[in-house]
């Protein structure tokens, strides 16, 4: 079994909108490790629901939990059930849709299996570490701002996942919530994934998350009204 | 200049309005042609003239008239859109009008998954001369086309209410109606000004309200 390093960063700041009003950011992320491998979670609030901002605190919270406990291949395949099932547990009571959120997240399992997917729009990606083409988890993400979402339209039953096998390493994966998705060049995302493990990987945690910023303060994309958040999650092979 | 640019779609995000205008014989009595050609005209000057930072609006029109419906402006930022003015003959295929429409909302290479929610706007003067239940059921089934804003306009006592109702489909938004050629100008001009508010708000995908006071025809 080769030897192999997983590595993840990712940052979210807060959009011009939410600002204004003095609201807080409605995405969260997270990553974490786990016995059962290595997971990336990027979760976007949806902007219509009061509560959204602790949804997808709350979903991140779900994933890592499921994440942790996943043995068996019948939970990878009824993996968007229970993280529905989790995420609910999570919430205070009350109207569930006022906590909307999507969920997206990449689970990379010790045995080199990478899981990628979830509900709602954004982006999640695969591709491998130094080729351009890469793989976009067809999404049921909505259209035109209505989104599918846990606690929202669709539920664990809008929830789309694909695998890629990483046992030789080499694999990326990346999630972005769509204050920065619908702006990213499809064609581009494989070297958009080398810019980051090549030029913002070796930063230090501090400089990564300060230079992030900056850059997405700068690019502005879809006018910066809106909440922009982005994991991405690699391996390298040390033999 | 952020390094991310490289990485990042340059151009704001689409903002479509699709108008489908009937340009049936009817349409060239009282000068109902030349003030739908002067609306749209004026429309498309006042969106080409917006400044387009977070959304840029873009306009396709479908007309229906003579035997067929055919896309007479190919959806385009409506600032490199140059007006063709149009002529009025023959019958009313709507029905084709509207299957054209749904193909066009539908087609995610013309309008792209960041586009903002699209607005169709029909007017209409007279009844539909082909099938027109099952192309406009079909819209409203439509995974994109069910979600735009939907606005129609009956120009004169002789257009198919029932049909506009139809196309709207929404309780909370009538039909409106143009008595005369100078109430299709003011309605092209509501609708104006309402996707140009879209386009500069803080959230373009939210629907366009009705008219208010100073807009409101002849509701039906």
């Amino acid at each position: 079994m080769p030897r192999m390093n997983v590595n993840c960063f990712g940052t979210s700041i807060l959009g011009r909108r939410h600002a204004a009003c003095g609201s807080p950011n409605q995405d969260a992320w997270g990553h974490y490790r786990s016995p059962s491998g290595h997971l990336a979670v990027v979760c976007d609030g949806v902007g219509s629901c009061e509560l959204s901002h602790l949804g997808s605190r709350a979903a991140c919270a779900a994933v890592r939990e499921v994440a942790r406990t996943i043995t068996c291949d019948s939970e990878i395949a009824s993996f968007g059930q229970l993280v529905e099932q989790a995420w609910l547990a999570k919430l205070p009571s009350g109207d569930v849709g006022q906590f909307a959120t999507t969920c997206l997240f990449t689970l990379r399992l010790r045995s080199g299996r990478v899981v990628t997917g979830g509900v709602g729009d954004g982006l999640a990606a695969m591709g491998a570490v130094g080729r351009e083409c890469s793989t976009l988890v067809e999404l049921n993400g909505g259209d035109f701002g209505e989104t599918c979402a846990l606690g929202g339209g669709g539920g664990a039953r809008a929830w789309r996942q694909e695998e890629a096998d990483d046992s030789e390493g080499g694999v990326w994966a990346l999630l972005a919530t769509d204050g920065l998705s619908n702006d990213l060049a499809v064609n581009r995302l494989g070297h958009f994934a080398a810019w980051l493990i090549e030029r913002v990987g070796p930063l230090s945690a501090r400089r990564r998350a300060t230079f992030l910023r900056s850059q997405l303060g700068r690019t502005r994309v879809g006018g910066g009204s809106d909440d922009q958040t982005f994991a991405l999650q690699w391996s390298c092979n040390h033999g | 200049m952020s390094q991310l640019s490289d990485f990042t779609i340059a151009a704001p995000r689409p903002l479509p309005v699709i108008v489908l205008a009937d340009v049936s014989g009817s349409m060239s009595e009282h000068g109902k042609i030349e003030s739908l050609n002067h609306a749209l005209a004026e429309m498309l000057a006042s969106f080409g003239s917006e400044s387009q930072e977070a959304a840029q609006i873009h306009v396709a029109v479908i007309t229906f008239g003579g035997e067929a419906a055919e896309l007479h402006t190919a959806l385009a930022p409506a600032s490199s859109v140059k007006w063709n003015p149009m002529r009025a003959s023959g019958r009313t295929p709507l029905g084709g009008a509207v299957a054209l429409a749904t193909t066009l909302v539908e087609d995610r290479t013309k309008i792209p998954g960041r586009a903002y929610r699209p607005v169709i706007v029909l007017a209409s003067d007279g009844a539909p001369t082909d099938e027109w239940q099952k192309p406009i059921q079909q819209l409203l089934l439509s995974e994109r086309g069910k979600r735009a804003d939907r606005f129609a306009l009956a120009i004169g006592d002789d257009a198919d209410k029932a049909m506009l109702g139809a196309f709207v489909n929404d309780p909370a938004r009538p039909v409106l109606a143009a008595s005369d050629a100078r109430q299709i100008q003011k309605f092209f001009k509501w609708v104006t000004m309402s996707v140009t508010a879209r386009s500069r708000s803080a959230t373009p995908n939210a629907t366009l309200p009705p008219p208010t006071t100073d807009f409101v025809l002849d509701e039906i």
